[in-house]
C-alpha cells in the first residue's frame, strides 16, 4: 500500500504557527485552544495524495514518501489531486443517558465487514454491534455518541518495552548498523540510559518513579487507540499498573487472570520448562518470546535453541508461544513455526533503527514470507527509541517497509488486523478483545477520516485524529467536544494535541499513594520531568535525559 | 559467661590462604580435654588471634578482612562481642607446644595478624553458630550447621538463584527469582536474627559480589552489565557476565565466557583491567591460589591447570565442563560436571570425588555450588548439599549429605 496521505503536510506546518505548545500539555479549562475536527487546518492544504488510497491497491509500486513520522492531517482531510482536505464532522454527544451505558453511532469495522451502524457498551462489555441496537434492552438508557467517524476496536500493542517510553531516539541512537541484539547494548550512550531507567524505577535506588513511567507509556499509547500493551514492565504486577490502558501481560489487567507471559531474555532451561509446564496446566496462553532479533547468524540460532533448551524438546514450538521479532529467520523457521502454529510479533521500525542503520528497510522481518506460510502476524512497536511512539506510527513505517521493500504485498487492512484480530490472537485473547462483537471487552477507538476506506484512515491517523479511545466501556481519551463521556469523579483533564482540544481522564476514584490511581495527567508529568532533570543533576554521566519525551510527537 | 580468670593460655593465629575471606585460625598450647570442646570449630577458617581456654569457652580474637571480632568459642555456639582493626605481625608470634599440651590444627598459616586485646571485650551482641552456610531450601533461605546438618534459621524467599556472603556488612545477599516473570530481587538478608530483609528489583538475572563499597551485581537484563549498589547511584559497567566472580580488597574479578578475565575497581568504580587468556573450553574459571592466579581449563576433555602465563599442566582427570572453582588451602577445590565430582588440586596433584546428583547447571549461572571450609568442602547441588572432608593425606570423604537443602550455597557464615 503506498502511501496516502502526504498531501496535508504542508498544510499542517502551517497550522503549527502559532501553537508551539509541547503536545500532550495540559490547558486550562476555557482556553480558546482549537478543538480538533480532524481538519483544522485543511484550508491551507495543497495536498496531492490524500487519504482515499484504496485498500486493494496491491499493484502500486509507486515511490513511497511516507518517512514514517506521524501523519500531518487526518485522511478525511485530503483527496487526490490536489482537491483541499475536507474536515468531516466533529463528534458530538446527542443524548445524555446512562454513564455507563454507551451507544456510539458511526461505520463500524468488525472482522467481517464494515457498516454504518451503531455499538452498545453496557458496563465493560459490547453488547450490540449492528446496524441498530435500538432493539437491545440497554440502548434506549444509553449515552449517545454520534461519532461521525469510523469505530474501530481498541488497537492492541504486543510488543514494548514500557518503562522506556520516557525515552526516545534523542536519548539513544545505535552509531552504527548491528548484527543482533546482544551488540549494541554496550554502547555507552545506551547504557547510561539504562542506568537511568533503572535509577528512576527504583532498580537499586531510592527512586520510585516506576508507576508514573508505566502511566505514561500507557498513555502514550491510549492517545493512538491502543487498549491493550504487553510492556514488560517491571517489577511485575504493580497495583498501580491496573489503570489507562490494559496492561495485558500482568496481573492488574482487569480481565481477571494474566495468562500471558513475555520474555525479553532468553530462558534458562529451569524457565523454559516451567513455561512448558504452564502450557500444559493451562495457567499460560501466550508466551511471547524474543529470539532471533537481529539479522546475523548468531540471532538465527536461537530459533533452535528455543527449541532444544527444554527438557522436552521443542515443547516451546507450539501455538502459544510468539515469536518477537524474528528478524533473521527465514523460510526454514517459518515453516517449522507454520507446522506447529507458532506466532509471529513483527516490529519494523525498531528493527531498521537498530539493524539497517535506521535507512535499510530490508533489514526487518520477512513478514510476506511468514504470511506466505500461514503465520499469524502481529504488529507492535517495541519501544520508543527507533521504534515508533505509538501503533499509528508503526502501522505507517510497516506500510513504507512493504512498499519499498516488498512492493505493496500488505494491503491496509492486512496491517490493521496484525494491531487488532491477529495481535488479540497472539495473546490467547482473540475471544476477548481485539474485535467488535457482542460479548467482547469494550476496547474501542474511533477517528476520523474517510469512511468509505476506513483501513486507509487509520493508516493515516495521528492521535490528534483519534476522536475517542475506551478501555472496558471507560472513555480515557477524545475529542474536548465529548468531554463529558468521560468519568465526572474525579474528572478528566484538557489537553493540546498537535493544536487539537483533547480530553484524558487519567486519575481515578479510590487512589492511594500506593496505587496512584488519583494522579493526573498533568502530576504524572510533572513527576518525570523532575525527576529527569534530578537524575540529570546527578552528573553521573556526560549524558542528559530531561526534557520529558513528548507524549505525542507532531510532525 | 566464662571468664578469662585462671584459663589457660592459648595461641591463635590465622594464615591468608588466598583471600581475606580465607583467613584462618590455628591455636596451639591447648590443655589436654581441649581438644574435644575445639571440635565444632575446627574447621573455622575466617579468624585469627590469640585465646584464651577455660573449660567452658575459648575466648578468641578473629579476624575477618581487616578487622577484628573478639568473640568467645563455645561448643556449640559463638559469641561475638566486639570488633575492632586488627594490626598484621611483623612475626609470628611462637608456636612451641609444651608438655602436656598439645597443638590441635585447625588451619595452614599464611599470613599472620597481631590479635587485638582481650580485655575490652564486651557483652555478646548475636549468637551464631560456628560453622554455617547459606543455602537455599525449598520455598527459602536456610541457614545451615554445617557439622551437623541442622537448619539454625529459615526465612521465606522466592526461588533463590545465587547466594553470597557479605563479610562487610555481616549479611547474606540472595538474588531470587520470580516465577512467571523474567527478574527478580537482591535481597539483603542480615545475619542479625531481629533485623529486617531488604530487597531491590533487577529487571532481568543477575548473579552478585559483596565488596566494601557495596553490593556488585552482574547483570543480564537490557544489556549484560556490572552495576555497583551502593550508597549512591553510579554508572554501570558494561560487561560480559562472568563465571565464579571473586572479590580481592576493592576490586572484583570474573572471567567471562570468551575468555577475558575482567578486574574492576570498586572504588571509584571503574574497569581496571581486561586481560584475555588463552583458554581453550568456555567453562573454564580462574580463582586465586597461594602462588597466584590459576584457572582451571578443559583440553580435549582433561582438566588442565593454566598459570595466566599460559603454562598447562594436565590433570588427568575427564570431565565435560567446570561448574565452580574456588581457593582451597593454597590450593583449588573445583566442581566439575560429565561426570560430577569434586576435584581439590594442591599443587599439581588433584584429587577427585565422584558425587551423586546434579550441579545447579549452567543455565543458572549464579548458582554458587562450593564453599571452602577447611577440611571440608559443601558442594550445592540441584537437590542436596554434600560435605566433603579432606584428610591430611588428601584423601576425599563423603562425610555427609544434607537433605532438604540444595544450591546455591555460600558461606561460611561469619
Amino acid at each position: 500500500m503506498r502511501n496516502a496521505f502526504f498531501g496535508c503536510s504542508i498544510a499542517f506546518v502551517l497550522g503549527l504557527v502559532g501553537c508551539t505548545g509541547e503536545e500532550g500539555t495540559t490547558v486550562p479549562e476555557d482556553s480558546g485552544a482549537p478543538t480538533d475536527s480532524g481538519g483544522s487546518d485543511s484550508t491551507l492544504d495543497t495536498s496531492t495524495d490524500g487519504g482515499g488510497d484504496s485498500t486493494s491497491d496491491a499493484t502500486d509500486t509507486g515511490t513511497p514518501v511516507d518517512t514514517g513520522t506521524p501523519s500531518d492531517t487526518a485522511p478525511g482531510d485530503a483527496t487526490d489531486g490536489g482537491v483541499a482536505c475536507a474536515p468531516t464532522p466533529a463528534p458530538a454527544i446527542t443524548k445524555t443517558g446512562a454513564a455507563n451505558k454507551i451507544l456510539l453511532k458511526g461505520t463500524v469495522v468488525t472482522p467481517d465487514t464494515v457498516f454504518v451502524g451503531e455499538v452498545l457498551v453496557e458496563g465493560d462489555t459490547i453488547t450490540c454491534a449492528a446496524a441498530s441496537c435500538a432493539g437491545s434492552a440497554g440502548a434506549a438508557a444509553a449515552t449517545v455518541v454520534e461519532t461521525n467517524g469510523i469505530i474501530f476496536p481498541g488497537l492492541i500493542d504486543t510488543h514494548n518495552h514500557i518503562l522506556f517510553d520516557i525515552f526516545d531516539e534523542t536519548d539513544w541512537a545505535p552509531t552504527k548498523a548491528y548484527g543482533n541484539h546482544d551488540q549494541w547494548t554496550a554502547e555507552p550512550k545506551y547504557s547510561a540510559m539504562v542506568d537511568a531507567k533503572q535509577y528512576l524505577n527504583g532498580e537499586g535506588s531510592t527512586a520510585d518513579f516506576g508507576c508514573e513511567m508505566d502511566k505514561f507509556g500507557e498513555l502514550k499509547g491510549v492517545v493512538a487507540g491502543t487498549t491493550s500493551i504487553a510492556g514488560a514492565a517491571n517489577s511485575a504486577n504493580r497495583a498501580c499498573y491496573g489503570s489507562l490502558a490494559r496492561t495485558i501481560d500482568q496481573s492488574p489487567n482487569d480481565l481477571g487472570a494474566d495468562k500471558v507471559q513475555m520474555a525479553t531474555l532468553f530462558p534458562t532451561k529451569t524457565a523454559a520448562d516451567g513455561v512448558c509446564g504452564n502450557f500444559t496446566d493451562g495457567s499460560t496462553d501466550a508466551y511471547l518470546i524474543h529470539i532471533a532479533e537481529g539479522v546475523d547468524a548468531t540471532a538465527l540460532n536461537e530459533f533452535a535453541k528455543l527449541g532444544s533448551i527444554t527438557t522436552t524438546a521443542n515443547c516451546l514450538y507450539g501455538p502459544k508461544t510468539t515469536i518477537v521479532h524474528g528478524t533473521a529467520l527465514t523460510a526454514t523457521q517459518f515453516d517449522i513455526m507454520a507446522g506447529v502454529g507458532m506466532r509471529l510479533t513483527w516490529s519494523p521500525r525498531s528493527n531498521v533503527f537498530l539493524y539497517g542503520a535506521g535507512t535499510d528497510l530490508s533489514k526487518t522481518t520477512n513478514v510476506p514470507l511468514a504470511l506466505s506460510k500461514g503465520i499469524n502476524v502481529a504488529l507492535a512497536p517495541d519501544w520508543s527509541m527507533g521504534g515508533s511512539q505509538n501503533l499509528l506510527d508503526e502501522l505507517r513505517f510497516a506500510d513504507k517497509v512493504d512498499n519499498t521493500v516488498w512492493g505493496d504485498k500488505l494491503t491496509p487492512k492486512m496491517l490493521v488486523e496484525m494491531v487488532t484480530t491477529k495481535a488479540a490472537k497472539n495473546l490467547g485473547l482473540d475471544a476477548t478483545i481485539g474485535s467488535i462483537a457482542a460479548g467482547k471487552k469494550a476496547d474501542l477507538m474511533v477517528i476520523g477520516g474517510d469512511a468509505s476506506k476506513p483501513y486507509d484512515a487509520l493508516l493515516a491517523a495521528t492521535p490528534r485524529e483519534v476522536r475517542l479511545v475506551m478501555v472496558g466501556g471507560v472513555p480515557l481519551y477524545g475529542d474536548a467536544a465529548i468531554k463529558a463521556l468521560g468519568p465526572t469523579t474525579p474528572g478528566c483533564e484538557t489537553i493540546d494535541v498537535c493544536c487539537a482540544s483533547k480530553f484524558v481522564c487519567v486519575a481515578e476514584a479510590g487512589g492511594t499513594s500506593t496505587n496512584k490511581f488519583g494522579q493526573t495527567f498533568a502530576e504524572i508529568k510533572s513527576t518525570l520531568e523532575g525527576a529527569l532533570t534530578a537524575y540529570d543533576a546527578l552528573a553521573l554521566t556526560s549524558y542528559k535525559f530531561a526534557p520529558l519525551t513528548p507524549l505525542v510527537r507532531c510532525p | 559467661m566464662p571468664t578469662t580468670t585462671n584459663s589457660t593460655s592459648c595461641r591463635a593465629k590465622c594464615r591468608r590462604a588466598s583471600t581475606n575471606r580465607a583467613l584462618r585460625i590455628e591455636l596451639t598450647n591447648l590443655p589436654d580435654g581441649l581438644d574435644e570442646l575445639l571440635e565444632p570449630f575446627e574447621s573455622l577458617h575466617w579468624g585469627q588471634g590469640e585465646g584464651h581456654a577455660n573449660e567452658g569457652a575459648i575466648d578468641a580474637v578473629l579476624v575477618v578482612g581487616r578487622s577484628c571480632l573478639v568473640g568467645q568459642l563455645r561448643r556449640h555456639e559463638q559469641s561475638v562481642a566486639d570488633e575492632r582493626r586488627c594490626t598484621p605481625y611483623a612475626t609470628s608470634p611462637p608456636l612451641v607446644p609444651t608438655p602436656g599440651m598439645r597443638p590441635l590444627l585447625l588451619a595452614v598459616p599464611l599470613l599472620a595478624c597481631s590479635p587485638a586485646p582481650l580485655e575490652s571485650r564486651a557483652e555478646p551482641t548475636a549468637i551464631l553458630a560456628p560453622l554455617r552456610i547459606a543455602a537455599a531450601s525449598d520455598g527459602g533461605l536456610a541457614f545451615v550447621d554445617l557439622t551437623s546438618g541442622a537448619v539454625l534459621a529459615h526465612r521465606e524467599s522466592g526461588p533463590l538463584e545465587d547466594l553470597v556472603v557479605d563479610p562487610f556488612r555481616k549479611q547474606v545477599l540472595a538474588f531470587e527469582t520470580i516465577p512467571r516473570e523474567e527478574g527478580g530481587y537482591v535481597v539483603h538478608h542480615p545475619l542479625d536474627p531481629t533485623a529486617v530483609a531488604r530487597r531491590w528489583f533487577v529487571d532481568g538475572t543477575a548473579r552478585l559480589a559483596a565488596v566494601p563499597a557495596g553490593t556488585l551485581v552482574f547483570e543480564r537484563s537490557y544489556g549484560e552489565r556490572w552495576r555497583l549498589v551502593g550508597d549512591r547511584p553510579l554508572s554501570s559497567l558494561p560487561s560480559p557476565l562472568p563465571r565464579s566472580p571473586f572479590v580481592e580488597g576493592t576490586r572484583a574479578l570474573g572471567l567471562t565466557e570468551d575468555g577475558v578475565l575482567h578486574t574492576v575497581e570498586t572504588s571509584p568504580f571503574a574497569v581496571a583491567a581486561e586481560r584475555p587468556l588463552l583458554l581453550t573450553h568456555r567453562t573454564a574459571r580462574v580463582a586465586r591460589t597461594s602462588s597466584g592466579l590459576c584457572a582451571l581449563d578443559l583440553e580435549n576433555g582433561v582438566l588442565v591447570l593454566r598459570t595466566l602465563e599460559a603454562t598447562a599442566t594436565p590433570l588427568a582427570i575427564r570431565a565435560g565442563a567446570i561448574v565452580d572453582l574456588t581457593p582451597y588451602e593454597g590450593g583449588l577445590a573445583a566442581l566439575v560436571d560429565q561426570p560430577l565430582q569434586l576435584v581439590v588440586v594442591r599443587g599439581t596433584v588433584a584429587h577427585a570425588l565422584p558425587l551423586p546428583g546434579h550441579p545447579c547447571g549452567e543455565e543458572h549461572p549464579g548458582c554458587h555450588a562450593l564453599v571452602a571450609a577447611p577440611p571440608r568442602v559443601a558442594i550445592g547441588t540441584r537437590d542436596r548439599v554434600h560435605v566433603v572432608r579432606m584428610s591430611a593425606d588428601l584423601r576425599l570423604d563423603l562425610e555427609n549429605t544434607l537433605e532438604g537443602v540444595h544450591g546455591p550455597i555460600a558461606g561460611p557464615l561469619p
